[in-house]
């Protein structure tokens, strides 16, 4: 039986910043799963993910999100990257909490990845699940993890990519 | 590479149970997942599940969104912070037998004692019947504790687990 989800890179920030990198990501997992706690350096954050640094409108993701209140749900496309969320609440002292699995990220089609937004505040926050696209048949072998620059991700933010082999 | 995603504890319940605790979680890994298949021995169709943490020492809020069969729409919710927090929904025993309710939470940096800790729920329930439902939380555990215990309970519906009701909780590293 071969051995599946290993860690591929992980990093805690000891300082902000805006961005969080991980690069050279190895081809030879079939899918990859991204999970972020996130700190927001001084006020409600938001998050978005592309792929090989392609900021251009190659993306789209469609949502379910509920705010406490209502449910709803949208569409963008096309998009110039993926939404964790469509709006973050990740604060300085409640993080917030972000998954992607990114499904056969190595093959030479399109890429699609379901993330997930858990970010309840105790008595406000809220919960998604959106699916993203992007149109591109190149292997990602790089992610870039974004604020709304609003603010940065914290001191104390943690990100980890893990590889997930099939048999 | 090291390898993660490793079984810490799994319960297979062999008689009816109020409750499944796994206590004395070890501190070294990076987050916990637990998976369930869960059945409760009422008459209702459903029941609601819950979760307390290091015994119920620990406040835990949520917002929700969740989608009904029965009434054909989606909606959100919140409920306010207690020790024995709301998660999902599980099949009861009033549901089509023999059918199981998935469970799935996953708390990351559960041992970290800087920061409450936010995780999340889903609960699958699919009864062939007038009754199914979809349920999504963001939870917060409202304490910097770290968590060395996790107990899943029943909040409404019939007494207990059924026999045949299964627990597993994994730990994950990333180290």
């Amino acid at each position: 039986m071969p051995v599946t989800y290993q860690r591929i890179a992980s990093t805690t920030l000891s300082t902000s910043a805006a961005t969080i990198t991980f690069s050279s990501i190895p081809n030879t997992y079939t899918d990859l799963r991204l999970v972020l706690t996130a700190l927001a350096s001084t006020s409600t954050i938001g998050g978005y993910i592309i792929y090989n640094n392609d900021a251009n409108a190659n993306y789209s993701w469609t949502n379910l999100r509920g705010n406490g209140s209502s449910a709803s749900s949208s569409v963008i496309a096309p998009a110039t990257q993926i939404n964790l969320a469509f709006l973050s609440n990740a604060t300085t002292s409640i993080p917030a909490f972000y998954t992607a699995d990114i499904f056969s990220y190595a093959g030479s089609t399109f890429k699609t990845c379901l993330t997930t937004a858990s970010a309840d505040q105790n008595g406000s926050g809220m919960v998604e699940r959106h699916v993203g696209l992007w149109r591109n048949t190149s292997a990602i072998n790089r992610i870039d993890i974004y604020t709304n620059a609003v603010a940065n991700f914290a001191s104390g933010t943690t990100a980890t990519l893990y590889g997930i082999l099939r048999a | 590479m090291s390898t993660t995603y490793i079984p810490i504890q799994s319960t297979t319940l062999s008689s009816n149970q109020a409750s499944v605790t796994f206590s004395g979680i070890p501190q070294t890994y990076t987050d916990l997942v637990l998976r369930a298949s869960t059945r409760l021995s009422g008459s209702a169709v459903e029941g609601l599940l819950g979760i307390q943490l290091n015994g119920a020492a620990i406040n835990i809020s949520n917002t929700y969104f969740q989608s009904q069969y029965s009434t054909g729409t989606v909606n959100s919710g919140r409920d306010a912070a207690a020790t024995n927090a709301v998660i999902g929904y599980s099949n009861d025993g009033g549901s089509t037998s023999n059918t199981f309710t998935i469970v799935e939470l996953y708390i990351p940096n559960y041992a970290v004692t800087t920061a409450n800790k936010p995780f999340s729920s889903a609960t699958a329930l699919e009864n062939n019947a007038a009754q199914a439902r979809g349920f999504y939380a963001a939870l917060l555990a409202q304490s910097n504790n770290a968590i060395t215990s996790l107990t899943i309970t029943r909040i409404t519906g019939g007494a207990n687990f059924v026999s045949g009701s299964t627990f597993h909780l994994y730990g994950i590293s990333n180290a």
